[in-house]
């Protein structure tokens, strides 16, 4: 028993440490935001801030539009976040319930997609986007997220670990497909559902190069290029400010995370099925 | 069933607002909307001028205003720089020929955005006027739109920067196959920066700062700092890439192309000569002695602050940070530039230009051409370089601007841009940085390298053969792939 209790001692320890060397550089770029410039440059170790200004958060406001970067990267990510859970969801749904012929194949053909970098199609993704007529739009820069394979995978996964007995029941009750996805399934997916939001919102908030491409104009950017726009490559690197949009730009995803995570943590199946 | 046919809705919601969205945003012009109110009264006050006076004549290009798209890559306080300078342009020369010019920020590398778009055949989306940094100018100059300086200024039209007033060594950087490509703009030269306190305490003479590489080793010896064996104070900071590399052994001599066909300025440089002609070892025997100091540094983490804090008492860098390392630096000890310390005491070529130069496109309307050109020379003008200069630390391309007061009592005011001005006019204009096309690949192999033998993981001889080798295989790929 006391060895035990020591063990779990030993095991709440090691993991306070990995976590606070994970979170430690992000509340040490905290603590930057409100350091002046003489002291983030200084020989030795300074960790804190000798005393909490808001000019470094004000240069960054100045400097660039990063409230409108913030709308922009928010309708991006939060719309092409919620499009690829509507997509994945429902494909593997097909992939994970139906049987039909050449189903293996069609989601071997899905998986295969995950082999080709995203740069080796990038110009071939511009030119169809392009040609579109959706330069500079909101929907353009969606466009190359709103389905992504890995998505479906986790989808599926998690599907197939669902009680197949649940579904049968369900269909000798009258229950028709989208009835059982709707109101059975999806209820039953919240952890899966708020993985992919998050990790599709993360990914999306923090993309750079095909916001970058496929906008041309300063009102349509996104907050990773206003982050770049703090810094110069002949003038140096204004820590202060970049690193006060920094954590501002880190809220919104934080926020994402504090909603969602809740649901990650639970777990949904049990009793769900009844002997 | 509701639950999914509500998240459905919002769904299908936010994505009709985000597209219709996007039409609206793309048409709302911040800077034009004030812009374009600002004109509207000018031009009705304009109008009635004209009707009291008639004799005078307007240089508007047509009745509309014509809307110039300007793609740059200038960040922090030099996008600043460049905005003021838009800014007084729509205010001024813009409003006399009805031209109204919309910068915005393409990343740090324009020439790669422009590439992609011609790559997709995208020639619809292609600004009218980009700045773009000179190892982009042959791929540029060979795009359909494209339009050279040189080109125009033989017309002959509309002419309001006379070619006479840029610097020849400017003009050169951006000159491919004996075409002016671009017309300079945010230019520099690579300078030494030197702590004038820490050369007292050394028994150096601050005024006399190192003028070849050895002079530069015996300083590095004298003011390096240790604390046991751990150095607290380098002598110098610099990482030897493809830009140091360049400057250096293109100024050995009268100069040195460092590549065929004039470094790629007369065709397409298909391999590097400074292995064959000597140079190379000449520059390596002598960066030897500075290695042998112990006290240099050959890494760069973070050179303008470390030079900031005493880390270290001299460092390479280009001119355009002279302004940085005023903010960072204050009054907190006396530092000072110098031109870049020769390989041999007899070398005359100096360095190159660096930087950037703007190029424009014909996108099919005459009038647009026309405004973009005006516009394209007004960013070389007098007053657009003393402004963006004064405000970025870039030094003026114009030859004219240094004859007036404004610009002497600046230089008066600021002696660290002095040996900038100075070095520039003295070098040879054929002493430039190579249009090496492979940019990117030669400047890591350089970096590797010299890395690698300043650490003392491999010696000279090896450093120099990889250097010539690697940067040969390289070029050679590009040209059997692209020559055609």
């Amino acid at each position: 028993m006391k060895k035990k209790t020591y063990q779990n001692i030993l095991y709440q320890v090691v993991c306070l440490l990995v976590g606070l060397i994970i979170i430690a550089p992000i509340l040490y770029a905290f603590s930057i935001s409100f350091m002046e410039q003489r002291e983030i440059l200084t020989k030795k170790l300074h960790l804190l801030p000798n005393r909490f200004q808001w000019d470094n958060y004000k240069e960054a406001l100045r400097l660039t539009h990063l409230v409108r970067y913030m709308l922009n990267s928010f309708i991006l990510a939060g719309g092409s976040s919620l499009v690829r859970v509507i997509v994945a969801s429902l494909a593997a749904f097909s992939f994970a319930f139906f049987e039909f012929k050449g189903k293996n194949f069609l989601f071997m053909l899905c998986m295969s997609t995950m082999m080709i970098p995203g740069d080796v199609v990038l110009i071939t993704n511009y030119k169809t986007v392009a040609s579109l007529g959706l330069t500079d739009t909101y929907f353009g820069m969606m466009t190359m997220f709103l389905v992504s394979v890995m998505n479906i995978f986790m989808f599926r996964q998690y599907y197939l670990s669902f009680s197949k007995e649940l579904y049968e029941a369900s269909k000798a009750d009258g229950c028709g497909n989208l009835r059982f996805f709707t109101s059975i399934l999806l209820p039953l997916s919240k952890p899966v559902i708020a993985t992919v939001f998050i990790s599709s919102f993360v990914s999306t908030w923090n993309t750079y190069l095909w916001p970058m491409l496929v906008t041309n104009k300063d009102t349509m950017r996104t907050v990773q290029v206003g982050i770049t726009m703090l810094n110069s490559k002949d003038g140096g690197t204004i820590y202060g400010p970049i690193m006060a949009a920094s954590v501002m730009v880190m809220v919104p995803t934080l926020i994402i995370f504090i909603v969602f995570q809740k649901q990650i943590v639970g777990g949904m199946m049990t009793g769900s099925v009844k002997g | 069933m509701k639950r999914f046919i509500s998240l459905l809705m919002a769904a299908i919601m936010i994505l009709s607002l985000a597209a219709c969205g996007a039409k609206d945003t793309g048409e709302v012009k911040e800077p034009e909307s004030t812009e374009t109110a600002q004109e509207v009264q000018p031009e009705a006050d304009s109008q009635q001028e004209e009707a009291q006076e008639p004799a005078e004549e307007s240089k508007r290009i047509s009745d509309a205003d014509i809307e110039i798209s300007f793609w740059h890559h200038m960040e922090g306080t030099n996008a600043n720089a460049l905005e003021t300078v838009c800014n007084n342009f729509n205010d001024t020369v813009g409003k006399e020929y009805g031209i109204i010019v919309t910068p915005s920020f393409q990343g740090t590398n324009t020439a790669e955005k422009l590439n992609t778009l011609a790559q997709a055949g995208d020639w619809v989306n292609f600004p009218d006027i980009c700045q773009v940094a000179s190892a982009g100018i042959p791929t540029i100059s060979g795009y359909d739109l494209f339009v050279s300086p040189e080109e125009m200024y033989a017309k002959g039209e509309n002419i309001i920067l006379p070619r006479e007033s840029i610097i020849a060594n400017n003009a050169r950087t951006f000159t491919y196959k004996d075409e002016l490509c671009a017309i300079p703009f945010s230019n520099s030269t690579i300078l030494l920066y030197y702590n004038k306190g820490l050369f007292e305490a050394a028994g150096l003479d601050p005024e006399n700062p190192p003028k070849t590489i050895a002079e530069m080793a015996e300083a590095i010896e004298k003011l390096t700092q240790k604390d046991g064996d751990e150095v607290t104070t380098y002598g110098l900071n610099v990482q030897v890439k493809r830009y140091q590399l360049v400057n250096w052994v293109g100024g050995e001599g009268e100069y040195n192309f460092i590549g065929d066909n004039e470094g790629g300025r007369a065709g397409l440089m298909s391999k590097v000569t400074f292995g064959e002609d000597g140079t190379l070892m000449t520059y390596l025997d002598e960066w030897e002695k500075v290695i042998a100091t112990g006290g240099y540094k050959p890494v760069e983490d973070n050179i303008n602050e470390e030079f900031a804090m005493e880390l270290s008492a001299m460092a390479i860098m280009s001119s355009a940070r002279i302004g940085k390392l005023k903010d960072l630096i204050g009054d907190e000890f006396e530092w000072g530039t110098a031109p870049l310390p020769k390989v041999n005491a007899s070398d005359k070529g100096g360095t190159a230009v660096g930087g950037s130069g703007i190029v424009m496109f014909d996108k099919g309307d005459a009038d647009e051409l026309t405004a973009t050109w005006i516009f394209q020379q007004y960013l070389g003008g007098e007053d657009a370089q003393y402004d963006f200069c004064t405000a970025s630390g870039y030094i003026p391309m114009n030859k004219d601007l240094y004859e007036t007061e404004k610009m002497k009592t600046y230089m008066a005011e600021n002696p660290e841009i002095v040996a900038a001005v100075d070095q520039l006019l003295a070098s040879n204009p054929n002493v430039q940085e190579p249009f090496d096309i492979v940019t990117g690949d030669i400047n890591s192999i350089i970096d590797e390298e010299m890395v690698a033998f300043a650490q003392g993981e491999q010696d000279k001889q090896t450093t120099h053969d990889n250097i010539v080798n690697k940067c040969n295989q390289k070029l050679a790929d590009y040209v059997k792939v692209n020559a055609e």
